[in-house]
């Protein structure tokens, strides 16, 4: 027996060919069937179209996360300090000046070659 | 009536309208899938309901002309193996159609060949071997259509397709063999 004969065999064994299917009197169970299936919610086009471009859930959560440990990494090499936390001793001593010459009498604004002293 | 709301319903009008030709186009086809598939009518027409109400949801993904049907079939193979994962039923949309479908079958379809040496044959080989042996057999589908139910290339579904006749033909020389060939010498006969 050849390969050929044996798909022959088994097509001869097709407990519904084609011809006795489309033949078959269904008409009313399937006019019933379409009405039901048409009457469940149907996708809409425009949320069909948004959610093939959706991004699936895990891959937002890893977006997310790959953001975050990003912008962590920036703030560790740019440093975050806030204006009332001087970073350094020299900005501590500037501020510190700053703060006494305000307190001082107004001696008017320093020109080219001027300085301004303090107490 | 505005321009868009008139356009809405046109676009529901003609999506409806795909899909009745849809399911007057194929319905048959995949019901023969099942019922091919399955011992049980109402089984059978879960399996139409189920298939055809992932249609009706993803009308948009259904592929036109004759990818239709093979989409069709592919989303039938899935729900198939669903149902028999489960066991359960879980559409109870086609009651009417199965039992119209068992009544029908009872005078329509040709006797069951349970206990045919193919059969037995065929159901000595594993489950892919048998898919695509009947999606060759029983739907008649070329290595491009199998291949595009099953999500395969041509290539491969042709190739998969040889091995499995080859141990097709192998299991029915073996069966043969054992019965001493009378009853394939009987079938063929007929």
């Amino acid at each position: 027996m050849t390969t050929d004969d044996a798909m022959t065999l088994l097509g001869s064994v097709n407990p519904l060919p084609a011809d006795v299917a489309s033949a078959l009197p269904l008409q009313s169970g399937e006019a019933e069937l379409l009405r039901q299936i048409k009457a469940e919610p149907q996708e809409r086009e425009s949320r069909g179209a948004h959610s093939r471009h959706r991004m699936p859930r895990r891959r937002r959560f890893a977006l997310a996360g790959g953001i975050a440990v990003v912008a962590l990494a920036i703030g560790g090499v740019l440093g975050v300090r806030s204006i009332n936390n001087p970073p350094s001793a020299l900005a501590a001593e500037m501020d510190r000046l700053a703060q006494v010459a305000a307190s001082q009498d107004w001696t008017g604004i320093p020109g080219p070659g001027q300085y301004l002293y303090t107490e | 009536m505005t321009i868009e709301s008139r356009r809405k319903r046109d676009g529901a009008q003609t999506r409806e309208q795909r899909f009745d030709g849809l399911f007057a186009t194929h319905s048959r086809a995949v019901l023969a899938y099942a019922v091919r598939r399955t011992s049980d009518q109402d089984d059978a027409a879960d399996v139409l309901a189920e298939t055809f109400l992932v249609a009706w949801r993803r009308l948009s993904d259904v592929p036109s002309g004759e990818g239709e049907l093979m989409w069709l079939y592919g989303v039938a193979r899935r729900v198939l193996a669903n149902q028999q994962r489960s066991e359960r039923r879980r559409q109870r949309l086609a009651q009417g159609l199965g039992r119209e479908l068992s009544s029908a079958l009872r005078t329509a379809a040709p006797a069951a060949a349970d206990g045919h040496p193919v059969l037995e044959a065929l159901a000595g080989l594993d489950l892919d071997d048998r898919e695509i042996l009947l999606l060759a057999a029983w739907e008649e589908l070329s290595a491009q259509q199998i291949g595009a139910v099953l999500g395969i290339t041509q290539i491969a579904a042709r190739s998969r397709l040889h091995r499995a006749r080859k141990r097709l033909q192998a299991a029915l020389g073996t069966a043969a063999r054992t019965d001493g060939g009378d009853n394939l010498r009987t079938q063929e006969a007929l």
